[in-house]
């Protein structure tokens, strides 16, 4: 990902956002973990914030 | 039904409506009575906004999206387990926010199939390259380092690397502010600055 191909302040800030939520944080592991955002959702995540809005949900 | 893991905040802090919390001997786990969210943009800026309304009352430590727990007994398992860390966490980044600075630069291009080069001179031109990247990466970190109490390198792509900065809350501004004047005398960079994010990037020591 290239700073030139984010469109603006705004998309950069979301990327971010979005990028910190789903590949920052506390990472818990253990037995009683039922489910964790893996690295299907990191791309899948990206890509949905990239695309443009009539885009989400595909 | 699981628990959908939001937070860590000191003991005392009132969850968000729709939410409770974990209580430990001094950190709270925020959780939300659901199973594990959709894989989707919204669900993401949904978790997202509760972590920045609980941002907003205190210090937290976000917990990594989609994270649930069978129950409470297993969830309180955890926080016995890991309090120790998450308290020293807290007390870190208390008072902080998250910049996250983007730092781009030309690459060399690539020698093309048309040009002769061998491959000793192809590999001296990639060692010269990835050296010219660390350098880069000390140089950001130096200027960035007195407006920072903790930096972390982020992913980032060829050409553009990112780092998260761990700055008092009270003057984000103004580390935002010496970034872009430090930026300005480097017309071979572009430099962008996010934020301020909740600490997102420092939730684990790293030493």
């Amino acid at each position: 990902m290239s700073v030139q191909h984010i469109g603006g302040d705004e998309e950069l800030a979301l990327v971010d956002l979005v990028d910190r939520l789903i590949d920052g944080g506390v990472v818990v592991h253990g037995d009683v973990v039922l489910s964790l955002a893996g690295v299907d959702l990191v791309y899948l995540g990206l890509r949905l914030v990239i695309a443009p809005a009539h885009r989400v949900g595909r | 039904m699981s628990l959908l893991l939001h937070a860590i905040t000191p003991a005392g802090v009132a969850p968000p409506a729709g939410f409770a919390a974990l209580l430990g001997q001094g950190v709270a786990v925020v959780y939300a009575n659901r199973e594990a969210p959709r894989r989707d943009r919204a669900a993401v800026l949904e978790f997202g906004r509760t972590i920045q309304e609980l941002a907003e009352a205190g210090p937290l430590l976000p917990i990594r999206f989609g994270t649930t727990v069978a129950d409470l007994e297993g969830l309180a398992e955890l926080v016995a387990e890991h309090e120790p860390a998450w308290s020293a966490r807290l007390r870190a980044v208390s008072g902080c926010c998250e910049l996250i600075v983007h730092v781009s630069h030309e690459s060399p291009a690539a020698p093309s199939s048309e040009q002769h080069v061998t491959g000793r001179d192809y590999l001296l031109q990639r060692m010269a390259a990835a050296r010219a990247a660390d350098a880069l990466q000390d140089q950001v970190g130096a200027a960035l380092r007195p407006v920072a109490k903790e930096i972390r390198n982020l992913p980032g792509g060829k050409g553009h690397h990112r780092f998260a900065v761990l700055v008092p809350r009270a003057t984000a501004t103004v580390a935002r502010a010496d970034v872009q004047h430090w930026a300005a005398v480097r017309p071979d960079l572009q430099v962008a600055v996010t934020g301020p994010w909740p600490p997102f990037s420092f939730g684990e020591d790293v030493a």
